[in-house]
């Protein structure tokens, strides 16, 4: 019986964790908007000139002959889809969470609650990594498009959980929003992609980046008949060190008692 | 001799609901509490007051262990009903979704019985406003919904933080013949005010003043 009350109550969380992101009509209007507007600029400026991409298969590493508009579309298309993830997370993570911390005062177990959250942050982060692969498949082809969806799926994932931890750590939406942006603008905007970067592929921090392992993925996809297993092993590595940590620190900001000091509704 | 004293006897938490023993906060160098005592027997109503800024919220919230307290033994009732002072209900969701999931969290019993929120909700006129945004509502119907769900459980201690703030004469007189059955039937509260009126509703009136409790 207990049982069935915490399902129970776990699927109203998630039901209501769908409505609020439907009630969200900037998110909404986002969700299209920024995906259209940063891959129509990429295709409207980007040139058809090619330029050598480093692929990473483990030890093995292969040179791709892509055009620059190829390059930046799979680049921005990550991008895009980390930031809409992360704004999305911190809108299901940091909004409103002092009402679900009365809620946890409430009996509502945190584990409830960061399950029944993660399921609708996983139909999100689903729904944007198909909206960035159809997007992506309408302006150049794509040898493998699930490898693709993949791929980016492993993006939304893994900033959809930064998204969530900057979201339950900070204190206030914009100071939390301006991180999410620096780190996706940093990651795959600008660090990986040597349109804009000329020496990219030659350092080696870009390795440690959050998108690297996944955008490697979608290279691969994209533009190869082959898997890149080890980009899958490096990517899935992040998604669950950066998912551990989200659900470690929403376990800890839910629980009581809360910090001394702080107010209920910091 | 000064007239009022300072509430020095040491809480007999055994057969308290609530209470607390030479409760100490400090945020930084500056002292909030400082040895309170308190105790909330069954049936009781006490009154808790002081001055903006004294403290009073802080007091409550290391009482229900929102807060850790720097010094000090604190015992609660683990099913006490909360009403906070700050909004901290949902924006997004309808009054009918918030009441759906604070009743369907069990709190150590059971489900809040629904013939009784139900009651509640006829009570303190909120019939008309079930699907209303919660954002949308005006802060007298706002603390209204507060107010049920820190009751909608049927908890033997209730804490109430200022509950009466945007309350028009009727529904506040309500208020009382509400807080006043359940008081009837067992329920302990501890009422949070920077001002109180009708003294005599009250069983124990505490000041908090300089960090210490004032009866």
């Amino acid at each position: 019986m207990p049982e069935q009350r915490r399902a129970g109550t776990a699927w109203l969380v998630m039901r209501q964790s769908a409505l609020e992101l439907w009630r969200n009509p900037l998110g909404l209007v986002l969700l299209v908007v920024i995906p259209a507007v940063f891959i129509g600029m990429i295709v409207w400026t980007a040139s058809e000139k090619s330029m050598p991409l480093k692929l990473f298969f483990g030890e093995e590493t292969v040179s791709l002959m892509l055009t620059q508009r190829q390059i930046g579309l799979v680049f921005v298309c990550a991008a895009v889809s980390g930031f809409l993830a992360a704004y999305y997370a911190l809108i299901l993570f940091h909004r409103d969470l002092a009402y679900f911390r009365y809620c946890a005062f409430m009996g509502l177990s945190p584990v409830v609650f960061t399950a029944a959250r993660f399921t609708a942050f996983v139909g999100i982060t689903a729904t944007l990594a198909g909206i960035t692969t159809f997007g992506l498949s309408r302006v150049t082809t794509l040898e493998q498009p699930f490898s693709v969806f993949a791929g980016f799926l492993l993006i939304t994932v893994i900033y959809g959980a930064y998204g969530g931890i900057v979201g339950v750590l900070s204190r206030s939406f914009m100071p939390a929003l301006l991180f999410i942006v620096l780190l996706a603008d940093l990651d795959a905007a600008w660090l990986q992609n040597p349109v804009y970067y000329s020496a990219a592929q030659e350092s080696a921090v870009i390795q440690w980046l959050p998108a690297y392992y996944p955008c490697q993925m979608v290279f691969a996809g994209a533009f190869t008949t082959r898997h890149n297993g080890p980009a899958l092993v490096g990517a899935l590595i992040w998604a669950v060190l950066t998912l551990a940590i989200l659900v470690a620190v929403v376990q800890l900001r839910l629980r009581g008692p809360l910090s001394t000091g702080g107010r209920f509704d910091a | 001799m000064a007239l009022e004293r300072i509430v020095e006897e040491p809480a007999n938490a055994a057969n308290a609901l609530c209470a607390c023993v030479d409760l100490s906060l400090s945020f930084g160098r500056h002292r909030v509490l400082d040895g309170c005592n308190l105790e909330i027997g069954a049936a009781q109503v006490v009154g808790l007051t002081g001055e903006n800024g004294s403290g009073k919220s802080s007091l409550v919230k290391c009482l229900l262990g929102f807060m850790r307290p720097s010094a000090g033994q604190v015992q609660c009732h683990p099913r006490a009903g909360y009403c906070p002072q700050e909004n901290v209900l949902h924006r997004s969701y309808t009054v009918d979704e918030h009441l759906e999931l604070i009743a369907s969290l069990t709190r150590g019993a059971g489900p809040a019985d629904a013939a009784y929120v139900e009651r509640c909700v006829a009570t303190l006129k909120l019939d008309r406003y079930r699907a209303y945004p919660i954002h949308k509502l005006s802060g007298g119907t706002y603390q209204k919904v507060k107010l049920l769900t820190a009751l909608m459980h049927q908890p033997p201690l209730l804490v109430l933080d200022e509950p009466t703030d945007g309350f028009d004469w009727s529904m506040y007189l309500v208020f009382w013949d509400l807080l006043a059955e359940l008081v009837a039937g067992g329920t302990g509260v501890l009422m949070i005010s920077h001002l109180v009126h009708d003294r005599e509703r009250f069983d124990r009136i505490v000041e908090l003043r300089e960090g210490r409790l004032h009866a």
